[in-house]
C-alpha cells in the first residue's frame, strides 16, 4: 500500500529538524506540535503573522464595501421585518440572506477558527498523508465545495420551509437565516474540522472515541433509527406527489431506464465520460417529462399510470429493496450524478429566475397561527418547538454530520480549508431552502393551504378544500372553486387539492415564477412536472443510498455478536439486512400512507425531530471535543446550539409524548382512538369506520415509541458529553483524540478568493520542476 | 478579445463542471499513481473505473435528505 509509504516519509521529515522551517509562532502549545517543514520545499501555509496583518489591515475600499453588505442587508431585514406594506417583494428575501451570510462568514466563522478550530496548514491532512489517488485524494477546495454541497443538499430543505410557511414568513427566514450562522454551518464546520484532525473517522467512531463505551452505543443507534424514519418520510413525499398523477408516475418511472441505460454506457461503452452520461441522461428527462403529459393524455396512459398512494408506496418499497441488493453501477451511481447535475442546475435556474422576476408576496409576516398554541392545519403544535423542527435541514441539520465526517475530510486539501467548506456549504444550502420559502409563499395563500390541508379535513374534493379553507377565517383569503380547478388544468393535474407534503407546492411555486421568465401558463405544467421529478430524483437516490448506509451499519452492530456478518461480500448477509431496513422504513411508509388523520403532518415533525436529535449528537460530540481541547471560554459557540437543539427536540418530543391535545400528542390521540373503539363507536375524528380507528391506535403507538426511543438515546448521549465536558473542566482539559501530526508537503489557498500572500506562495509551487512537488488533483 | 475571454470562461466552466462531476478521476489516479510508485504499472482504465464503482458495493456512502 502506497499509504505505508507515505506515512513513514512524513516520520522521517518530522524527526529531520531543522531552522529554515516557516517561522511561524506557536499558537498554543497543546496545538502546535513540533513540525518541521522539508527546507527544499516553498512553504506549505501563509506565515500567521503575514495573515493576521492582512486580516487586520483595513483599507478604505475593504470599509466601503463591507459597510455598503452592512447597510443593504440592514435594509432588506427593515422591509421584510418592519415595514407592514399589502405585498414585500421576493428580492429583500434574497438581499437580507446573501448579506447577513457574507457578514458570518467573514466575521463569525472566521472567529470560530481562530478561536475553536484553529487549524494549522503545516499539518497534513488525511487526503495527503493517506493519499491513494482514489478515496483520499488532495482536491481543489472550489471542486471539493461542488462535491460536498452536491452530497450535503437534498430533498430536505425544499420540503421543511414550504410546510412552516403556515406560521407566515418571518418565523421561517428568521430560524432559516439565523439559525444557519449560529447552528447548522457551526455543526457542518466542526464536524468537518475534527474529523479531518481524526484521519477522516466518522461520527460514529468519533462518538465512540471521545463518549466512550455507552455514548458510543446510544449515538450509533440512535443514527440508526434516524435513518430509517428520514427515509421512510421521504419516500412519503415521494407518494404524495405522484398520488393520482399519472404524468408524474410515468416521468419519474422513466428515471429507471433511463439510469440503467446511463450504467449500461458508463460501464461498458465509454468508462468515465460522466459529464458527458449524465447530459444525455438530462435530455432523456426532459422527453420523459415532457412525453409523460403526452401519455397521461392517452386513454390507456391514464388508466395504466394513475395509481393510488398504498400502490405507490408499495412500488417504492420493491423499487427500494432491489435498487439496494444491485450493483451500484448500474442504478445508483448514475442516478447519482444525474441527481447532481439537476441539482446545480436548477439551483441556479431557480436563483437566477427568483432574482429576474421578483415575485410579490403577499403572504403576512406573521399568520394567525404564529400565536395559536394548537398550530395551523398544514402542521400541528406550536410556533416553539414546531417551527424549529419542521425546518430541519436549511438551518441545522444533523444529517450534514454524517456527510462532514467519513467522506468529505478524505479530499480537504488542507486545514484551514474547511471553513469555506463547511461552513460556506452549509450557508450555500441555507440559501436553497430560502428560494424554496420564496418560492412557495408566491403562490395564492388560499392555493396553499388548499394543497397542504390533508384530506381528512379538505375531503379531497374542490368543494371541501374551498369550504374549509375559507372557514378558517385568514384575512385577504377568499378561495375560489376557479381558481383551484385552474390551477390544476394549468399543471396538467387531475386536482391539486391535498397534494401534501410539500413538493407539489414548492413546484407551483416554481412553475409559476418560471412561467414569468418562460413561457407563460402553456409551459406551466412542464415547470411543475420538471420540479416534481427533481425532488423524486433527490429523494429515491437519498433512499437508495440510506438504505444501503443502514444496512451496512447494521451489518456492522450484528456483526459484534455473529462476525460472519462484517464480512460485507457474504451476499446472503448483505440481502438479510437490506430486508430488515427496507421493511423497518416501508412499515413507516405505509403507516404514513394509510394513516387516516393525514401522514405526512403527523410524521413530519418526527423527520425533524430525528435530524435535529442527530444535530445534537453531532453537537454534544464536538463540545466533548472542545472541552478536551481546553477552551473553555469558548465552549459557548457549541454549548448555545447544542442547548438550543436540544431544549426544540426535547419540548417537541416532550410534547409529541405527553400533550393532551390529541392533534399534537401521539399519546392522546391512541388512548381518544382506543377509549372510543372500547365504548363500541364506528366513528371517531375523521376516521369513519372501525379499521381505521385501529389503523390510528396502530400508528400512534408506533409514533409515540419512536418518539419516546430518539429522546431517550439522545438524552444519553448529551448527558455523556455533558459528564465528560465537566470532568474536562475540573482537569483543565483531556485527552487528545486527534491522530498525530505530520508534516505537509503540499500547499492550497483557504477560501474562495486566493488571497495576494497565497498568489505569492503558489508562484514558487509553480516554478518548482515538476517531479518535486507532490501531484495534487486541479481542474 | 471579448471572444476569447468568453471562449475561456467557458472552457474553465466546462472543466470545473467536469472535476465536480468526477470525469478527471483517472487522471488524479495516474498522476498520484506517477509520483507515489512509478515502478509500479497503474491500473488500467477501464479496470480503474469498475474498481471505483465497485468499492461503493462494499462501502455505500451516504447522500443527504
Amino acid at each position: 500500500m502506497g499509504n505505508d509509504a507515505d506515512r513513514s516519509s512524513g516520520q522521517r521529515h518530522t524527526a529531520r529538524r531543522n531552522a529554515g522551517g516557516t517561522g511561524i509562532p506557536d499558537s498554543s502549545a497543546a496545538d502546535a506540535p513540533v513540525l518541521q517543514q522539508d527546507p527544499n520545499l516553498p512553504p506549505v501555509a501563509v506565515p500567521d503573522d503575514e495573515r493576521e496583518a492582512d486580516e487586520r489591515h483595513w483599507t478604505p475600499p475593504k470599509i466601503i464595501l463591507w459597510v455598503a453588505i452592512a447597510l443593504l442587508g440592514g435594509l432588506a431585514w427593515v422591509m421584510l421585518a418592519l415595514v407592514r406594506g399589502e405585498t414585500v417583494n421576493a428580492i429583500w428575501f434574497v438581499f437580507a440572506a446573501v448579506c447577513t451570510y457574507l457578514i458570518a462568514y467573514r466575521f463569525y466563522s472566521k472567529f470560530i477558527e481562530r478561536v475553536i478550530a484553529r487549524p494549522d496548514d503545516r499539518r497534513a491532512t488525511p487526503a495527503e498523508y493517506n493519499a491513494n489517488g482514489k478515496d483520499y485524494v488532495p482536491t481543489d477546495r472550489r471542486v471539493l465545495f461542488g462535491h460536498h454541497f452536491a452530497a450535503i443538499a437534498g430533498a430536505g430543505p425544499l420540503v421543511g420551509p414550504v410546510l412552516a410557511a403556515q406560521m407566515g414568513y418571518l418565523p421561517g427566514t428568521l430560524w432559516i437565516i439565523v439559525g444557519v450562522i449560529l447552528a447548522g454551518a457551526v455543526q457542518d464546520y466542526l464536524v468537518l474540522f475534527f474529523s479531518t484532525r481524526r484521519g477522516g473517522r466518522s461520527l460514529g467512531q468519533m462518538a465512540r472515541d471521545q463518549l466512550g463505551r455507552v455514548g458510543g452505543i446510544a449515538a450509533i443507534l440512535a443514527t440508526l433509527v434516524i435513518m430509517v424514519i428520514i427515509v421512510a418520510i421521504l419516500a412519503l413525499v415521494v407518494v404524495n406527489a405522484l398520488g393520482e398523477s399519472p404524468w408524474g408516475v410515468f416521468s419519474v418511472s422513466m428515471t429507471i431506464p433511463i439510469a440503467l441505460f446511463m450504467g449500461v454506457y458508463l460501464r461498458f461503452l465509454r468508462p468515465g465520460k460522466i459529464t458527458e452520461v449524465s447530459i444525455i441522461g438530462f435530455v432523456l428527462l426532459l422527453a420523459a417529462i415532457i412525453g409523460g403529459g403526452m401519455v397521461a393524455d392517452t386513454a390507456w396512459g391514464a388508466a395504466v399510470f394513475t395509481l393510488d398512494r398504498t400502490t405507490i408506496a408499495w412500488g417504492i418499497i420493491i423499487y427500494g429493496f432491489i435498487a439496494a441488493i444491485l450493483p451500484v453501477w448500474l442504478l445508483l451511481a448514475p442516478r447519482d450524478y444525474l441527481s447532481t447535475f439537476m441539482k446545480i442546475g436548477t439551483i441556479l435556474m431557480l436563483a437566477l429566475a427568483i432574482v429576474l422576476v421578483r415575485p410579490e408576496i403577499n403572504v403576512p409576516a406573521f399568520s394567525e397561527f404564529a400565536s395559536d398554541p394548537a398550530g395551523g392545519p398544514v402542521v400541528p403544535g406550536s410556533l416553539f418547538p414546531f417551527l424549529f423542527v419542521t425546518i430541519a435541514c436549511g438551518a441545522l441539520s444533523g444529517f450534514h454530520a454524517l456527510i462532514a465526517s467519513g467522506t468529505t475530510p478524505k479530499l480537504l486539501e488542507k486545514e484551514r480549508q474547511s471553513r469555506f467548506i463547511g461552513y460556506g456549504g452549509m450557508l450555500m444550502e441555507s440559501f436553497v431552502a430560502i428560494m424554496a420559502l420564496v418560492a412557495a409563499i408566491s403562490i395564492d395563500r388560499g392555493l396553499y393551504f388548499a394543497m397542504n390541508i390533508s384530506a381528512a379535513n379538505t375531503l379531497g374534493t374542490v368543494e371541501g378544500a374551498v369550504a374549509y379553507v375559507n372557514s378558517l377565517g385568514l384575512s385577504g383569503v377568499n378561495l375560489t372553486p376557479g381558481l383551484l380547478e385552474e390551477t390544476a388544468r394549468n399543471v396538467g393535474e387531475e386536482s391539486v387539492v391535498s397534494r401534501t407534503g410539500g413538493a407539489p407546492t414548492l413546484a407551483v411555486g416554481l412553475a409559476h415564477i418560471m412561467q414569468q421568465l418562460f413561457g407563460g401558463t402553456a409551459l406551466m405544467s412542464f415547470w411543475y412536472h420538471f420540479a416534481i421529478m427533481f425532488e423524486a430524483l433527490f429523494i429515491l437516490t437519498a433512499v437508495d443510498a440510506g438504505t444501503r448506509v443502514a444496512r451496512f451499519m447494521l451489518q456492522d452492530s450484528i456483526g459484534n455478536i455473529f462476525p460472519k456478518f462484517k464480512d460485507t461480500s457474504w451476499t446472503l448477509g448483505a440481502w438479510i439486512c437490506t430486508a430488515i431496513m427496507v421493511a423497518a422504513w416501508g412499515a413507516i411508509l405505509i403507516m404514513g400512507v394509510t394513516d387516516p388523520l393525514g401522514g405526512i403532518n403527523t410524521l413530519f415533525p418526527l423527520f425533524g425531530i430525528a435530524n435535529q436529535l442527530l444535530a445534537a449528537i453531532a453537537l454534544a460530540v464536538c463540545l466533548a471535543i472542545v472541552a478536551d481541547r481546553g477552551y473553555f471560554r469558548y465552549l459557548w459557540i457549541v454549548a448555545v446550539p447544542l442547548a438550543f437543539a436540544t431544549a426544540v427536540t426535547v419540548t417537541a418530543s416532550l410534547f409529541k409524548i405527553f400533550s393532551p391535545v390529541p392533534a399534537v400528542g401521539y399519546w392522546a390521540q391512541h388512548n381518544a382512538f382506543r377509549n372510543a373503539l372500547a365504548s363500541g363507536e364506528e366513528t371517531f375524528g375523521t376516521a369513519t369506520s372501525r379499521e381505521a380507528m385501529e389503523a390510528v391506535v396502530r400508528n400512534t403507538f408506533v409514533q409515540g415509541t419512536l418518539s419516546i426511543l430518539f429522546v431517550v438515546l439522545t438524552l444519553i448521549v448529551i448527558a455523556v458529553a455533558v459528564y465528560r465536558t465537566i470532568r474536562a473542566f475540573s482537569n483543565g482539559g483531556g485527552v487528545n483524540t486527534e491522530d498525530p501530526a505530520q508534516p505537509s508537503r503540499i500547499f492550497g489557498p483557504s477560501g474562495l478568493i486566493t488571497t495576494k500572500a497565497e498568489k505569492r506562495i503558489q508562484k514558487q509551487w509553480d516554478a518548482l520542476p515538476a517531479g518535486q512537488r507532490r501531484e495534487k488533483s486541479r481542474h | 478579445m471579448a471572444t476569447i475571454a468568453l471562449r475561456e470562461a467557458l472552457a474553465s466552466v466546462g472543466r470545473y463542471v467536469h472535476a465536480v462531476m468526477g470525469d478527471n478521476a483517472y487522471e488524479v489516479y495516474l498522476a498520484h499513481h506517477r509520483a507515489a510508485h512509478p515502478d509500479v504499472p497503474p491500473m488500467p482504465e477501464r479496470a480503474f473505473w469498475r474498481e471505483r464503482d465497485d468499492v461503493q458495493d462494499r462501502e455505500p456512502q451516504g447522500r443527504c435528505c
